[in-house]
C-alpha cells in the first residue's frame, strides 16, 4: 500500500471512529413510583412501611442512592438498600419502611426522599467538566398518634381455575390498614350454582404488621365430607368472611370454576407441523409437529392428522405415543401415503392422555406417481414373454 | 370356441349383478336409511365475569419504558365455548370509554386471546395493552371487555376504579458537561443540557452543585458556573449554580404522545482569573419534583 493510501485509509477510520462518537448520547436518569408517601396514625414506636419502584430508564447503568431530607431522618429504612446499582432500563422494588420512636410527640412530620441516580461510567480528562446526577424528590407525610387502630381489609379474593380431584387454591388479598399487628381469619364457603353449601373452610393468617399488604394462598380441600367423591366440575361462588376475633370486618364473594380432571394438569400445545418438500403419489409422507407440556404431569402424546383432496377427506392418520415431561417439548410423528397427485391440505392435532391440543394446518403437494425402474423392466418383461407366448401360439396353430 | 360361450354368458351375468350392487350401494337403496330428527337450540348471549386489570387493579408504569398491562376475566357461554366469536377490551380515562387508542387516556384491545384452558362453555380470556409511562394518573381508569359470539349477540362488563400509579422520573441527556479548556479569565463556550419527562406528572426541576477541585492548583467554587432557561445569554446576566438546590423554574411537561417531552437549561462556566490549573471536576445535581 502506497503512503498516501495508508494516509486516506487512516483518515477515513478516524472520520468512522468520530461519527460513531458523535452519535454516542449518554444519558442519567431515575423515576420513582408512587411520588408522595401519606403515613396516616403511626403509633410512637409502631410500623408502617409502602412499596414503592425504582426504575433507571436510561441506556446506561447508574448507581442509585436514598437520601432523606429531614430530621426525621432516622425513622427510615429501606429494602433492599439505600444504595446500589441499578442497570439501565431496569427497575427494582423497593420498601420504604418508618419506624418512628416511642418517645416521638404526636404530630404531623414531613420530609423528603431524594433518589439519586449517579452515572458510573468515568468522566473525560479534558479540562473543566461536573458530572451530572439526576434525581427525583418524594414527598412523605408521617402523622403520629397515640390512638391505636385495629383493623385489615380483605380487599380481593382471586380465584383461579381449579380441577376436579385437586386442591382447590385461592388467593385473599389482604392489608393491615390499622396501626397495630393483627391477625386476621376467615370463613371460606363454596356454594354451587343452585346455592347449595358444598365446603366450608376456616383459615387464620399469620401475624400482619401495620400496613403491609399480602396475597395470602388458602386451599380448599376437594373431597366432600361424607361422601366419597370430589367436589365436582362446575361453576361455583367462593364467599370469604373476613373475621378480628369474633368480628365480621368484610365479605367478598367471588365465581370459581372447578374444571373437569386434568384441564390444568394435562395441558399441551401442538406447533411446528412440518411436511417434506418433493413428495410423488405412493411415497410415505413423514409428517412431524412439535408438542409442548404446558401442564403438570408427564404425558403420553401422539400426532393425528386429517388430509383433505380438493376438499374431500381422504385419510386420517395417527403416529406413535411419546412420553413428554411437563415444561419440555418434543416431537411427534405420522405417516401416511398419498394415492393421487394434487395439493393436500393437513390439519394435525395431537392427543394427549384422552384430551386434544389445538389444531395446526399445512399443505403438501404431491407430484404424479413415479414408476421405478424395477417395476418397469418387470412389466417388460412379462410383456416380451406374453408376445413370445402369442407368436408361438400362432405359428403352432 | 362354442364351449366356452356357457361360460362367457355366466361371467357377463356375474359382472352385471356386481355392477348392480355397486350402483345400488352409492344410491343408497342397500343401506339402513337414517330419518333426520331436528332440534333447534336457541341461542343464549355470553357473559363476561369479574374483571382484573394489572396487579389487583392497579398499573405502575415504569419510567420512560411502556409495559404491558392485561385484563382477564373468565367469559361463558353456555352454547359452548367455542361460540364465542370475538372479545375486545378497553382501558380508559373518564367516563366516555374509547374505541381508538390514543396513549394518553384511551387504550383499545381489538384482539383479546384465550389464556387459559377452560371447560366446554367458559374461557378466560386476557386483552393486553401497551400502557404509555406518560398516560394519565389517577384512579378514574376503566377496564371493560366486550364479548360477541356467533349469533351477534354481545355482553359487556367494566371494572372500575383502575389506579394508574403516579410516577416522577427523569432522564438528562448527558452524564457529564464538558466545558472544555478554559483560559484564567475566561468563559467557556455554552453548554446545554436537556431533562426528560419520563413521568406521568409535570416535573419541576432544581439544580445544585459541588466546587470544582482542580488536579494541579486551585479550585472553581460552584458560583463560577451559571445557568439560565434561554440559549445564547451574556454570562453576567445568568444565575449562579448554588450548593444548596434551587428550582430554575424550568416545568417540564407530562407528555401526551410518543414524542419525547423535553426542557433545556443552557449553562457557562468563568475560570478565575488566577489561582486555578490543571483539570477541574466538580458535580451537578438535576433533581425533579412533581410540579
Amino acid at each position: 500500500m502506497k503512503a498516501s493510501n495508508y494516509t486516506i485509509f487512516r483518515l477515513l477510520i478516524l472520520f468512522a471512529v468520530l461519527a460513531i462518537s458523535y452519535n454516542i448520547v449518554y444519558c442519567v436518569g431515575i423515576g420513582i413510583s408512587p411520588t408522595n408517601i401519606n403515613l396516616q396514625q403511626i403509633l410512637r414506636g409502631g410500623y408502617a412501611e409502602t412499596d414503592m419502584t425504582l426504575t433507571n430508564p436510561s441506556d446506561e447503568e447508574v448507581a442509585y442512592l436514598v437520601e432523606i431530607k429531614g430530621p426525621e431522618a432516622s425513622w427510615f429504612s429501606f429494602k433492599p438498600a439505600t444504595s446500589g446499582i441499578l442497570p439501565a432500563k431496569n427497575s427494582i422494588a423497593f420498601k420504604v419502611i418508618a419506624e418512628p420512636p416511642s418517645f416521638v410527640p404526636i404530630g404531623n412530620y414531613s420530609i423528603y426522599l431524594i433518589f439519586y441516580g449517579i452515572p458510573t461510567s468515568q468522566m473525560q480528562n479534558t479540562g473543566a467538566g461536573t458530572r451530572i446526577i439526576a434525581g427525583v424528590a418524594v414527598p412523605v407525610v408521617i402523622t403520629i398518634s397515640d390512638v391505636q387502630i385495629q383493623h385489615y381489609l380483605l380487599r380481593d379474593v382471586i380465584t383461579p381455575f381449579s380441577e376436579e380431584c385437586y386442591p382447590i387454591k385461592v388467593y385473599l388479598d389482604v392489608q393491615n390498614d390499622g396501626n397495630v399487628r393483627v391477625t386476621p381469619s376467615f370463613q371460606l364457603k363454596l356454594w354451587d350454582s343452585k346455592g347449595i353449601l358444598v365446603k366450608e373452610v376456616n383459615y387464620t393468617a399469620e401475624t400482619l404488621l401495620p400496613t403491609v399488604r399480602e396475597k395470602l394462598p388458602v386451599e380448599i380441600p376437594y373431597q366432600i365430607e361424607g361422601e366419597y367423591r370430589c367436589v365436582p366440575q362446575g361453576k361455583y361462588n367462593v364467599e370469604v368472611a373476613a373475621y378480628l376475633g369474633n368480628d365480621l370486618i368484610n365479605n367478598v364473594t367471588r365465581p370459581l370454576e372447578v374444571l373437569e380432571r386434568g384441564a390444568i394438569t394435562l395441558r399441551g400445545e401442538l406447533s411446528n407441523l412440518s411436511v417434506p418438500a418433493n413428495v410423488s403419489a405412493g411415497q410415505v409422507v413423514k409428517l412431524n409437529a412439535i408438542f409442548k407440556n404446558i401442564g403438570e404431569k408427564e404425558v403420553s402424546a401422539k400426532l393425528k392428522a386429517e388430509l383433505y383432496l380438493n376438499s374431500s377427506l381422504v385419510d386420517v392418520v395417527q403416529g406413535d405415543e411419546v412420553r413428554v415431561w411437563p415444561g419440555t417439548s418434543d416431537t411427534i410423528t405420522a405417516y401416511f401415503t398419498p394415492e393421487q397427485a394434487g395439493t393436500y391440505s393437513i390439519t394435525a392435532w395431537s392427543v394427549f392422555e384422552g384430551k386434544t391440543t389445538n389444531t395446526i394446518s399445512s399443505s403438501i403437494y404431491v407430484a404424479e406417481r413415479q414408476l421405478p425402474l424395477l417395476e418397469i423392466a418387470i412389466i417388460a418383461v412379462i410383456a416380451a414373454i406374453v408376445i413370445g407366448i402369442i407368436v408361438w401360439w400362432k405359428r403352432n396353430h | 370356441m362354442t364351449n366356452l360361450k356357457p361360460i362367457l354368458v355366466i361371467a357377463t351375468m356375474f359382472l352385471a349383478v356386481v355392477m348392480l350392487w355397486q350402483v345400488a350401494s352409492i344410491t343408497g337403496f342397500l343401506t339402513n336409511e337414517t330419518i333426520p330428527a331436528n332440534v333447534t337450540i336457541g341461542n343464549v348471549a355470553p357473559t363476561v365475569a369479574t374483571i382484573t386489570c394489572g396487579s389487583s387493579n392497579v398499573v405502575t408504569p415504569v419510567a420512560c419504558t411502556n409495559v404491558t398491562v392485561n385484563c382477564w376475566a373468565v367469559i361463558n357461554d353456555n352454547n359452548g365455548a367455542n361460540d364465542i366469536a370475538s372479545v375486545k377490551g378497553e382501558l380508559y380515562n373518564g367516563t366516555a370509554g374509547c374505541t381508538s387508542e390514543d396513549q394518553d387516556a384511551c387504550y383499545y384491545s381489538s384482539n383479546c386471546t384465550v389464556f387459559a384452558a377452560a371447560n366446554g362453555t367458559a374461557r378466560n380470556y386476557t386483552c393486553s395493552f401497551t400502557f404509555r409511562y406518560f398516560a394519565y394518573n389517577d384512579l378514574n381508569w376503566t377496564g371493560r371487555m366486550n364479548v360477541t359470539d356467533a349469533s351477534a349477540s354481545a355482553a359487556s362488563n367494566t371494572i372500575t376504579p383502575v389506579q394508574v400509579q403516579n410516577l416522577s422520573a427523569i432522564d438528562v441527556v448527558e452524564t457529564y458537561t464538558y466545558f472544555g479548556s478554559i483560559a484564567l479569565g475566561a468563559t467557556s463556550a455554552e453548554q446545554t443540557v436537556t431533562t426528560t419527562n419520563c413521568g406521568n406528572y409535570v416535573m419541576s426541576v432544581n439544580v445544585s452543585g459541588t466546587n470544582l477541585p482542580c488536579d494541579s492548583q486551585g479550585t472553581i467554587t460552584v458560583g463560577q458556573i451559571k445557568y439560565n432557561l434561554t440559549a445564547a445569554q451574556p454570562y453576567a446576566s445568568s444565575t449562579a449554580l448554588t450548593t444548596s438546590s434551587v428550582d430554575t423554574n424550568l416545568n417540564v411537561a407530562r407528555g401526551t404522545t410518543d414524542a419525547l417531552s423535553q426542557g433545556s437549561t443552557y449553562w457557562l462556566l468563568q475560570a478565575p482569573a488566577t489561582g486555578v490549573k490543571g483539570l477541574c471536576a466538580g458535580n451537578m445535581t438535576f433533581y425533579a419534583i412533581r410540579g
